[in-house]
């Protein structure tokens, strides 16, 4: 069993930095621009990366699907296809905000899945010098390290750019 | 005909293949270890031989087979530039018999040449001598064999009269095995007339059906689009609403503008307008702006008269469009079924087995995907029919059977769906030898291979890990097992059945929805929800009232066709929290799956529609008792379930906790007494308290349910006002009075509507007062129903 562990580890491991390198690839030059969305999970800030995101839409009529794991909201018609609405909050470890009509769905994309993210705010879309995003160490948040690509000031306040691929493809996002 | 059935999907097929080979050798050439190369290459190969075979085109199967075992030999050693150049060969040959068929000519073709090539002990050799040796041996004379096989057909053809032969679904199955000797001469005399005469035949038939393949995502597009549209269509019709309201405001200004008119047309009002320059400047001024307002009118009835026209029209082309988009996607089943007869054909002398093929209903259209799907699984169940169903002809004819074994395929409409049976007359299944295997592959213990029922115990044949090479032949052994036939029925939302009797038959019917993605389903809400069901899967809808439910153990049941079937909410089965009804006749679903039945509770049957199955997304991956979702006319998606899981996860319900609401306080049953001097009233409020599940009692005077209410504890009164002696207003302030029965709630239903009744009656302590002239059932057992709880 041990070995099962360290070798699943080691695998872990092993695509935590083939992902790495393959979302990160603008970091070694210098000043380069990232696009990222900022919007707020609760009343804490987050970045996501625009390559992620296909688009941002009001919440439509949601359908819920109660023998779904707790992660999924329920499904949505996006354009004839069907989508998968997914709320984060729980994993994020925050609780949503009340005010309904802020809320917003974010369509993922170049994700091994699609889903729509429940997202209760969204701020505006920003080009973040890839020099100010600073790298974290588990101190500044609460997060598991590798959901998480770093932190960055937007309008003095704290927001923690968020690794979507970790995130959603991790043990607490399983969707059974 | 059939001939050019078999080779159709041959043709695409081995043409695809050809340029995975070609791209493939053209990248070794370079880089000859590439192992992934090597795989792919070796994978095309496998399939050109497959396909080759079941085609019976042994000429591209010996090929095929010689380049996969050159390749197989590459993982080891790499080729050498001779191979690949000899691979090169071996697909040219391919090349030209495949380019023979796509012309429609005969693809006989002599590729000894190139096979002796490929024998590893003459490499690129052009020795004169027959390859009579080595490996290859066996299989250089099936070529032979099988060429003849075609010769003969070929010299057959030209025998019989044109008509026959064309009408003929499977002329391989009428042809006996070819006899080697006889075949050389028609075949050598006559082939130009042949391949001429058969080449002007089927130029003339591929010209009536062109064809193109198409990405299926492309298709599935088109059809969601073309379903949106419809969904845009039924807004747009939404709309006319509004604009016959703005025609309807607008007419409503006529006889006022008539009016109007009249009004300063009047002489007398002429002679007045006539005397101010100014009012005669306003009248006329409201008289342009009315006629105006009268063109506004005219323009909008003209409007609306035309949008209904084009709507009408949108309508037509948009459900024109959906509907060939999903013909699109249909196929005669004939195009499946064709290659079998060969396969069985060869399959069996191959065993020693005479076998026939009979198919039934290949003229059935049916989703192109399902039937690509079905091939494999089919093949399997085929295969399986021959080798192990049946029986040699020495030991048919010792049971009395014909020496000939059959097999048929049927494909039958069945009622929204259709289903593919297919029934060997061989030896059956035998449940002993299920329970040996089962208990040898350790998939159950004996206990529990001796508590199963033989339904059960047959269909373990479907568990992963029982079809095994031990048990199993090289024919049947190979390839897919009875787990992954039964998963790709499951994955294409069919249904396996298997029926037998030992020494009679085996069947294996495989049921599904028409088209994969036209699905007739049962449009119901449960636990608040909007839910769908395939209507393939629905038995019978019933109403039931809480008599028809019984207990047996701990699982709530119902009497359906002479049969206890177990009741579940559906609510329960989905997570969803109970939902009260005032309808006392509940509606109840009776699912059948794999011969068993199940009845769900639900709340409302809302219709039935057809829809479009799509898939919950690759987000989800499965979620309970759901197998896709579609999406409504108003842009709402909505739930399918899945039938066998419905049943598979009814069994896990517990009853405790099924009906959290209604379905336990039913097993308290409550007892009424209903107090009325009339004999009509009474028994008309029995019978619908009684139908409800209540238990009934009744008094004909206030006198009479005081001396009753002293025997039994009744949960609720029903009393009437008029009556001789005491009447409702004192019973009710008696029994608000008395000690047991302050608590208990009294319904005062009478014909005295005036408030000052209502307000005397509720004076009186009475906790509901239902007038008689506004008394209807379901208000009365609502009323009860809120009071008892």
């Amino acid at each position: 069993m041990k070995h099962i562990a360290d070798l699943e580890q080691t695998l872990h491991e092993l695509r935590t930095s083939f992902d790495e390198n393959l979302t990160r690839p603008l970091q070694q030059t210098i000043s380069e621009t990232r696009k990222m969305m900022v919007g707020q999970f609760g009343r804490e800030k987050y970045a996501i990366d625009l390559h992620y995101i296909q688009e941002i839409i009001k919440v439509p009529h949601v359908t819920r699907i109660p023998t779904a794991p707790v992660i999924i909201e329920g499904i949505i018609n996006l354009s004839g296809e069907i989508v998968s609405v997914s709320k984060i909050h729980s994993i994020l470890r925050v609780s949503p905000l009340n005010d309904e009509d802020s809320k917003r769905i974010v369509i993922t994309k170049n994700l091994r899945f699609q889903t729509g993210l429940i997202i209760d705010m969204v701020h505006g879309i920003l080009d973040i010098e890839v020099d100010s995003i600073r790298r974290t160490s588990q101190a500044s948040h609460t997060l598991k390290n590798d959901w998480v690509d770093g932190t960055l000031f937007w309008n003095n306040e704290l927001v923690i750019l968020l690794n979507l691929p970790n995130l959603l493809e991790s043990q607490e996002a399983q969707t059974g | 005909m059939a001939q050019k059935d078999i080779y159709r999907f041959f043709k695409i097929e081995a043409r695809e293949l050809l340029g995975t080979l070609n791209q493939g050798l053209i990248s070794l050439e370079t880089t000859p270890e590439d192992s992934n190369v090597l795989n792919k290459v070796f994978r095309a190969a496998h399939t050109m031989k497959g396909a080759s075979r079941l085609v019976q085109l042994n000429t591209t199967g010996e090929i095929s087979h010689h380049l996969e075992s050159l390749l197989d030999h590459a993982r080891t050693t790499p080729l050498s530039t001779a191979q690949i150049e000899l691979c090169f060969e071996g697909l040219r040959g391919i090349d030209l018999i495949v380019t023979k068929l796509e012309k429609g000519e005969n693809p006989e073709t002599d590729v000894s040449e190139i096979l002796r090539k490929f024998d590893p002990e003459h490499p690129a050799a052009l020795e004169p001598a027959l390859p009579a040796n080595k490996t290859a041996e066996p299989a250089q004379s099936a070529v032979v064999g099988n060429s003849s096989g075609l010769n003969r057909d070929l010299s057959l053809k030209n025998q019989l009269p044109e008509p026959v032969k064309q009408q003929e679904p499977q002329p391989a199955e009428i042809i006996p095995a070819p006899v080697n000797q006889e075949l050389k001469t028609p075949a050598m005399t006559e082939p130009a007339v042949q391949t001429d005469h058969n080449h002007s035949q089927t130029r003339e038939t591929s010209a009536e059906e062109q064809t193109i393949r198409v990405d299926l995502t492309r298709l599935n597009t088109i059809m969601n689009l073309s379903g949106e549209l419809i969904i845009n269509k039924i807004r747009l019709e939404n709309k006319t609403h509004t604009l016959h309201e703005i025609h309807k405001l607008a007419r409503q200004a006529s006889p006022m503008l008539q009016q109007w008119q009249n009004f300063v047309e009047a002489p007398e009002l002429q002679q007045l307008i006539g005397k101010s320059g100014r009012v005669k400047e306003a009248v006329s001024q409201v008289n342009k702006g009315l006629n105006i307002q009268k063109q506004i009118q005219d323009k909008i009835s003209e409007f609306a008269e035309v949008f209904k026209q084009d709507l009408k029209l949108t309508h037509s082309i948009s459900q024109g469009l959906q509907d060939q988009a999903f013909k699109a996607r249909m196929l005669p089943a004939e195009s499946l079924f064709s290659g079998f007869g060969l396969m069985v054909r060869s399959l069996g002398r191959e065993l020693g087995k005479e076998v026939v093929l009979e198919v039934l209903g290949g003229e059935i259209e049916v989703d192109k995907q399902i039937l690509d799907d079905m091939k494999a699984p089919l093949i399997h169940i085929i295969r399986n029919a021959i080798d192990h169903g049946i029986e040699p002809p020495e030991e048919r004819l010792a049971l009395g059977k014909p020496p000939a074994g059959k097999i048929r395929l049927t494909l039958e409409r069945q009622g929204s769906g259709f289903s593919i049976a297919c029934e060997d007359d061989g030896r059956g299944i035998d449940h002993e030898k299920i329970r040996q295997t089962a208990l040898h592959r350790k998939l159950k213990d004996k206990k529990q291979l001796e508590e199963m029922s033989p339904r059960d115990l047959l269909y373990l044949i479907l568990a992963p890990g029982f079809s095994t090479a031990e048990i199993l032949t090289s024919v049947s052994g190979r390839g897919i097992g009875m787990d992954v036939v039964a998963s790709s029925v499951a994955q294409l939302k069919g249904n396996l059945i298997i029926e037998t009797k030992i020494g009679s038959y085996a069947r294996f019917i495989i049921q599904f929805p028409r088209s994969l993605m036209n699905l007739p389903c049962l449009f119901l809400e449960s636990g608040g929800e909007n839910m769908l069901v395939p209507l393939s899967a629905i038995a019978k809808i019933l109403r039931i009232t809480l008599d028809d439910i019984e207990t047996e153990g701990n699982q709530e049941v119902i009497n359906y066709d002479g049969q206890v079937i177990p009741l579940i909410p559906l609510n329960h089965l989905m997570n969803l929290p109970g939902r009260k009804t005032a309808n006392r006749k509940r509606p109840v679903v009776v699912v059948h799956s794999r011969g068993e039945r199940v009845a769900f509770a639900i709340e409302k049957l809302l219709g039935i529609k057809e829809v479009i199955v799509k898939n919950l997304g690759n987000h989800i991956k499965k979620i309970p008792n759901v197998s896709g979702a579609t999406i409504l006319g108003n842009g709402f998606p909505v739930l399918i379930l899945d039938p066998s899981e419905m049943i598979r996860n009814s069994h896990g319900v517990s009853p405790q906790s099924t009906e959290p609401t209604e379905q336990i306080e039913a097993k308290v049953i409550h007892q009424i007494l209903i107090v009325d001097d009339s004999l009509t009233t009474r028994m008309m409020e029995k019978t619908i308290l009684e139908s409800a599940g209540y238990k009934v009692d009744l008094a004909v005077s206030g006198e009479d349910a005081l001396e009753k209410v002293e025997q039994t504890s009744y949960q609720l009164l029903v009393v009437d006002v008029e009556m001789p002696g005491i009447n409702g207003f004192e019973l009710t302030k008696k029994l608000k009075a008395s000690q047991t029965y302050s608590g208990v709630p009294v319904i005062i239903v009478s014909s005295l509507a005036s408030p000052e009744m209502k307000r005397k009656g509720i004076d009186s302590g009475a906790n509901a007062y239902i007038v008689k002239g506004e008394f209807d059932q379901a208000v009365l057992l609502d009323t009860i129903q809120s009071l008892i709880t």
